[in-house]
């Protein structure tokens, strides 16, 4: 965690006061996981839509938006979180013949 | 009142799924083959996509799911197949299901048509797995050599039956 304080007072320079974060308490797994759906040919739109209204509670909007995330740019990211649960999510996607895929949060 | 046409209709709190004896068969033999396909130990690459790779970018991790979680994404997909192969023996030209019934139903015919897909090598814009963009043609030898094959017709036949079971929830689920 970044700290940054500043004191100034005429005429001595400005103090900057910095806390330098300890790199032990910062886990490579702590960081957000997001789950990715890929573009295929075989897989419905009005199916895909309604799977992520379903696994997600989207709205039939979001869902659709998402969908032609997919569809057009090839992929887009449906769900992040802590690596469990985003787990559980690609599994629910699979179980349901959607391709997803899981990676740390870019 | 007209009564409701199409293969499955919302009716009485549930849907109901009007098949003919020869689609029944048809895609029940469809599922058993499917069951096969699934519980081989050493699986043919026709059912890869029905198991993506999770962590397409970690060994580690990906092995590591696999151990944990392939086992229960097999189970889970065979108990759905059952749930379906089930339905079908019920009597009667009309199948009543529930809601959990039909999402089994939808993600059973959406593995068929993966396997099938994958097998097909269908692409983006084909319709019942077979390329319609005929400007392309400009050869009819061309032509002739694309023939519709059987498979085809059974993999646009899925997705026919796949389209109205979504129809279907959507229009259930339509304020």
């Amino acid at each position: 965690m970044w700290r940054v304080a500043t004191r100034a007072s005429a005429p001595a320079p400005e103090t900057v006061v910095l806390d330098v974060p300890d790199v032990d308490e910062v886990t490579l797994d702590d960081r957000p996981w997001v789950v990715i759906v890929w573009n295929d040919p075989i897989n419905l739109m009005s199916y895909v839509t309604f799977v992520f209204q379903k696994l997600f509670g989207y709205s039939l909007e979001k869902a659709t938006d998402l969908m032609l995330d997919v569809h057009h740019k090839g992929r887009a990211v449906v769900a992040s979180g802590p690596r469990e649960q985003s787990e559980l999510h690609v599994f629910r996607l699979h179980e349901h013949g959607l391709w997803a895929t899981l990676q740390h949060d870019e | 009142m007209s009564e409701p046409t199409g293969p499955i209709t919302r009716s009485r709190g549930g849907f109901a799924l009007r098949l003919a004896p020869e689609e029944r068969t048809l895609v029940g033999r469809l599922l058993d083959e499917m069951r096969v396909l699934i519980t081989d130990p050493s699986p043919s690459p026709a059912v890869g996509r029905l198991f993506p790779v999770t962590y397409p970018d970690d060994p580690e991790h990906e092995a590591e799911y696999q151990r944990l979680m392939r086992d229960d994404l097999v189970t889970s997909k065979v108990a759905g197949i059952d749930v379906v192969t089930d339905l079908f023996d019920r009597q009667g030209r009309t199948i009543r299901l529930d809601d959990g019934e039909l999402l089994a139903l939808m993600q059973a015919l959406n593995g068929v048509r993966l396997v099938l897909g994958t097998m097909l090598d269908v692409g983006e814009d084909d319709i019942d797995g077979v390329d319609v963009d005929e400007e392309e043609e400009e050869d009819e030898d061309e032509a002739e050599e694309s023939d519709v094959t059987p498979e085809h017709h059974l993999y646009g036949y899925l997705s026919w039956l796949l389209e109205a079971c979504v129809q279907a929830i959507a229009d259930d689920e339509a304020p």
